[in-house]
């Protein structure tokens, strides 16, 4: 459905994108993830026939032809980050707008006017919408096409509550009918959890490919516990450094940085110690740290 | 919309100051073929007698020479034979009264071919039209005549350089030219070598000259319009003249003047209205001339001065509306401005003397520059031509022998000049107003539909 | 496919001209244009005293300037105003399975239905004043000064896409102030300039120098062609001779006038419909 073909682009002497080869199936939804700044807004825009590689090629729909070439993005609806609309113009008028330039059934506006949980403002301006309300209007937008690729940058950065509801179930919907979702983010949320493949981009490259299983087992092996204790038991901390190296005391707490199968064994020590655990944090990996490794790694392979 | 544009062209090209010379040969009484019908009772009439004509046609020449009172009754009208006159005056202390005269486009310009030709003294020419005439009134050498309440119109088609005068006046002491209408011909009152007359009340438009004018002292115009020539007015070798409440108007021509004196010296202009015109008033090698009380307006240029001219006033005009106040030919000139109104003098006046505080500058930089570059004329009414202007008041130095007026009035005067008579009563465009109205509806059209959409769109989804 | 560009033209210019018609500023427009048309109508009225001595043709004269300030200076604004989209708004639309130069020129389209409509009000509500007292021989140059206003609205409108494209976002006010410059340039600059060199050159080139140039600035082209309409070759004393001599004649001066500004509204819309149509939109 999209593929990038050693796909280059620059900004002046920057290079956003460095020949990216990827491709992505019918029915797939990917996430691209990767720290700010390294280039998946730009690799997102060359599916969307937004920006023209460099050099390389990217493909889009089946058969396959160049966004840039506007019928080619009957196939494709995209959401940018940051939407906006003319403030003078009403929700209703917008998705007007947006149905019959593509040329889609009329009761359509109001079902995605609904979806968007907008049909109570579609009256009013655009001027009067919350932050929220605007990003929903642009999901309404992008969803009133029924295309069998949705590209969103950043989808769940801009949305209220309201807007994350609508945005599951889109993307509940749209995988359901087998369409094709390629999205943005800088952080795995619940949302993202939704995709089967992350694309790690970093720099302007593929640093990594993972399916859903492989990621979370890269963030859980790079998770942290905290545990707080009632009392400060001579030797714990020892014993636990015997199976986590890296644990050490943060005031009252023992942090406990490692792959979340030594979890178990650590309380196994606590208890056995006979203090009591008076609050436990478990959590998985930041991407942050997953991008360095990876950006690390990568180099590594470079030199 | 060329059409204008196009006459304006050709009579520019057609025109030129030359002077017509008076014919040397004498129009003598017609053969008997040519002659009108009325002619015999012309023969017959006794010195001092009234010669009654009824209403009717009379087709053939007139040939007047004794002292006869010829009256038309119900407007009988006289045909030419179509080879010269129509009426002949050939007697002192003729009248001719209450005709329409039909000049059948006959004779020509050489032989002065009239409506009706003077040459006697003391003959008086009282409502009469005149038309398809090459020259409409001719007085020759007619020392003491009148011409009142006549109207001339020229040959229809012709163009000006065929056509002759309407009224002329030729070598003639002492004459009256009083509320006639002259259209359509070459020179509306050509006037040449005729001192001691009196021209009141006439209307001369739509031809080439309002008023031709050379070699005569001593004459007054009062209360007289010259409309739209394409030429305009003008004056030449002449002095003591008098120029009350006349109007010089619509004279739109490429060389048009409202009034132009060449050689012209102690003339008093005096309340008149000079309005509309190329140029308002052109002065070259003439002195002692005095305008006052006028008001100028609407010129492209108000005044184009000669330094050739000496000793002339200007004062308590008004000036209004005029593209440039002043064209000066030369670098200097003695002209003494005072106390006039300038429209686009801004200056203020701050101690309440009804004068502006700061001498208000004629000449200007672009002015200079349009006096050496025709083509300049055509950014003359651009923002840049403004921006000059306003540089240059701003900044002196720019043009170091100014032309000014030395205590610009702050508001303009209330004059005793006559208000146009054409636009005196308000026309009305019943098609203009209607496409007025569509388009006022037009264009409001977007503006309520854009607020109408909202409401529409809402009750069709309620 | 054609007949599908049409409805898309339309489709967009119609957006456009609801959202302009809503615009404060192109409500101020038509206010102050119809307000400012108003006055000088009347005006030609109260500088005469009362006396019809400002006919038709001073009228409309004045119309002209009114137009030749007025219109370009505001084509320019709303041009750039509403052809560089806040971030995220071009996006969305330019992501749309619509070739971009579509868009554009049905918004401008729009505009320019919009801002003739605001003159229309205008020149409608003056010629309300003036034909309920002059006689209907104005007319036709009355028309050629509101179809000088259309055209002059068209040229800047294509000027206003040119600087705009491309400029979207935060860039907009870079775009604003380019307009404005382009706008002093060829309203006072670009003359200034021609009179400085023509008072430098021999009278020969300055005069074919200085008729050029009127006919190449459209705001002294629009000016030109209206005000010898109005007032014939009356409107430029010996200048219009001259640019009649140079033109080969009323005709050739119309045509000349014509081409110039034929071509100032396509070039610069082409040529921003090729440029959008190729640029990246990041």
């Amino acid at each position: 459905m999209i593929e990038y073909r050693a796909a280059v682009k620059r900004f002046g002497v920057q290079t956003a994108v460095d020949a990216i080869t990827v491709s992505i199936g019918r029915g797939e939804a990917v996430a691209l993830l990767g720290p700010n700044g390294s280039g998946k807004t730009t690799t997102l825009k060359m599916a969307a026939g937004l920006i023209r590689p460099d050099a390389g090629d990217v493909l889009v729909g089946e058969p396959a032809f160049r966004p840039w070439e506007p019928s080619a993005r009957r196939v494709l609806s995209y959401l940018p980050q940051r939407v906006a609309f003319p403030e003078a113009l009403t929700g209703r008028e917008i998705v007007e707008f947006y149905r019959r330039l593509r040329g889609i059934p009329a009761e359509r506006s109001q079902a995605v006017l609904k979806f968007a949980s907008l049909n109570g403002a579609g009256e009013r301006a655009v001027g009067t919408y919350s932050g929220g309300m605007v990003q929903r209007l642009g999901l309404a937008v992008a969803m009133l096409p029924e295309a069998d690729l949705l590209l969103l940058d950043e989808p769940t950065a801009a949305l209220d509550p309201d807007g994350l509801r609508a945005f599951y179930a889109l993307v509940e919907q749209r995988q359901a009918a087998g369409r094709t979702i390629f999205f943005t983010s800088h952080q795995v949320g619940d949302v993202e959890r939704l995709a089967d493949r992350f694309l790690v981009l970093a720099n302007g490259r593929l640093v990594a490919e993972l399916s859903q299983a492989a990621l979370r087992d890269c963030l859980a092996a790079r998770g942290t516990m905290r545990v707080r204790l009632d009392r400060d038991t001579p030797g714990l901390l020892e014993a636990i450094r015997r199976i986590a190296p890296s644990a050490s005391r943060v005031g009252d707490e023992i942090v406990i940085a490692g792959a979340a199968s030594l979890r178990p064994q650590v309380l196994d020590l606590v208890r056995s110690s006979g203090a009591q655990i008076r609050g436990l944090v478990a959590e998985d990996g930041r991407l942050e740290a997953l991008y360095r490794e990876l950006v690390a790694r990568g180099a590594e392979h470079t030199e | 919309m060329l059409a204008p544009v196009l006459f304006a062209l050709f009579v520019a090209q057609g025109q030129g100051d030359m002077a017509v010379s008076a014919s040397t040969t004498l129009e003598q009484r017609p053969a008997a073929a040519r002659l009108s019908p009325l002619q015999p009772r012309v023969d017959a009439a006794a010195p001092g007698s009234v010669i009654d004509v009824a209403a009717g046609t009379y087709t053939g020449d007139l040939y007047i020479d004794r002292p006869v009172r010829l009256v038309g009754h119900g407007r009988p009208l006289l045909v030419g034979s179509g080879s010269g006159s129509v009426v002949l005056v050939r007697a002192a202390d003729v009248v001719v009264e209450g005709f329409d005269i039909d000049g059948r486009a006959g004779g020509d310009l050489g032989r002065d071919s009239s409506g009706i030709h003077i040459a006697a003294p003391r003959a008086i020419i009282r409502d009469c039209r005149v038309r398809n005439s090459i020259f409409g009134i001719y007085l020759r050498e007619a020392n003491g005549s009148r011409v009142e309440r006549c109207r001339i119109d020229g040959i229809p088609g012709k163009s000006p350089g065929e056509k002759g005068s309407g009224l002329h006046v030729w070598n003639t002491d002492g004459f009256e030219l009083l509320h006639n209408e002259i259209v359509d011909v070459r020179d509306g009152i050509y006037i040449q070598s005729s001192p001691h007359g009196v021209v009141r009340g006439n209307v001369a438009r739509d031809l080439r000259y309002g008023l031709h004018y050379m070699y005569s002292d001593d004459n007054t115009f009062e209360d007289n319009v010259f409309e739209n020539g394409a030429a305009g007015t003008t004056l030449m070798y002449s002095r003591r003249i008098t120029f009350r409440h006349n109007q010089f108007i619509h004279n739109r021509g490429f060389a048009s003047v409202g009034l132009l004196f060449k050689n012209c010296d102690d003339i008093v202009a005096e309340s008149n209205l000079i309005a509309d015109n190329a140029r308002g008033i052109f002065l070259e090698g003439s002195s002692r001339n005095v305008f006052r009380g006028n008001l100028i307006a609407a010129s492209d240029i108000a005044i184009v001065l000669y330094d050739s001219t000496s000793d002339t006033r200007f004062t308590g005009n008004s000036f209004v509306g005029n593209l440039t106040p002043l064209s000066l030919s030369g670098r200097r000139t003695d002209t003494i401005f005072a106390d006039n109104y300038w429209s686009g003098n801004e200056s203020p006046d701050l101690d309440g003397d009804g004068r502006s505080d700061q001498p208000y500058r004629l000449s200007s930089l672009f002015d200079h520059l349009r006096g050496n570059l025709t083509a300049a004329d055509l950014v003359s009414r651009s923002l840049a031509a403004s921006a000059v202007a306003a540089a240059e008041q701003a900044l002196p130095v720019l043009d170091p022998i100014p032309v000014v007026d030395a205590s610009p009035r702050s508001h303009p005067p209330v004059l005793d000049v006559p208000t146009e008579w054409r636009n005196a009563e308000v026309r009305r465009a019943p098609i203009g107003l209607l496409a007025s109205a569509a388009l006022t509806l037009v264009g409001a059209l977007p503006f309520a539909a854009g607020r109408r959409r909202r409401v529409v769109l809402s009750g069709a989804h309620a | 496919m054609a007949g599908e560009s049409v409805r898309t033209l339309i489709l967009c210019a119609r957006q456009e001209m609801l959202l302009a018609a809503r615009s404060r500023w192109t409500q101020l427009f038509a206010v102050v244009f119809a307000g400012l048309s108003l006055a000088v109508a009347s005006s030609g009225y109260i500088l005469s005293g009362g006396s019809g001595l400002q006919d038709f043709a001073r009228t409309a004269a004045s119309l002209v300037q009114l137009v030749l300030l007025l219109v370009p200076l505001t084509s320019l604004v709303m041009g750039v105003l509403a052809l560089t989209p806040e971030r995220g708004g071009a996006e969305i639309l330019y992501a749309q399975p619509i070739a971009r130069p579509i868009l554009l020129l049905g918004t401008l389209i729009g505009l320019f239905e919009a801002l003739v409509a605001a003159e229309a009000l205008g020149f409608g509500v003056a010629g309300l004043v003036i034909f309920a007292r002059t006689g209907s021989d104005g007319l036709a140059g009355f028309a050629m000064v509101a179809a000088g206003s259309a055209v002059l609205t068209a040229v800047f409108l294509a000027i206003a896409a040119l600087v705009s494209v491309g400029q979207h976002g935060r860039k907009r006010v870079r775009a604003l102030a380019i307009a404005l410059v382009t706008w002093f340039a060829l309203a006072l600059l670009f003359d200034v300039a021609v009179l400085a060199a023509a008072s430098l050159l021999r009278s020969g080139h300055a005069s074919r120098l200085l008729i050029s140039s009127v006919l190449v600035n459209p705001i002294d082209a629009v000016r030109t062609a209206s005000l010898l309409a109005i007032e014939g070759t009356g409107a430029f004393g010996a200048g219009s001779l001259a640019l009649l001599r140079f033109t080969g004649g009323p005709g050739g001066a119309a045509l000349l006038i014509a081409l110039s500004l034929s071509l100032w509204i396509v070039v610069p819309t082409w040529t921003a419909m090729r440029r959008l149509a190729r640029m990246d939109i990041a």
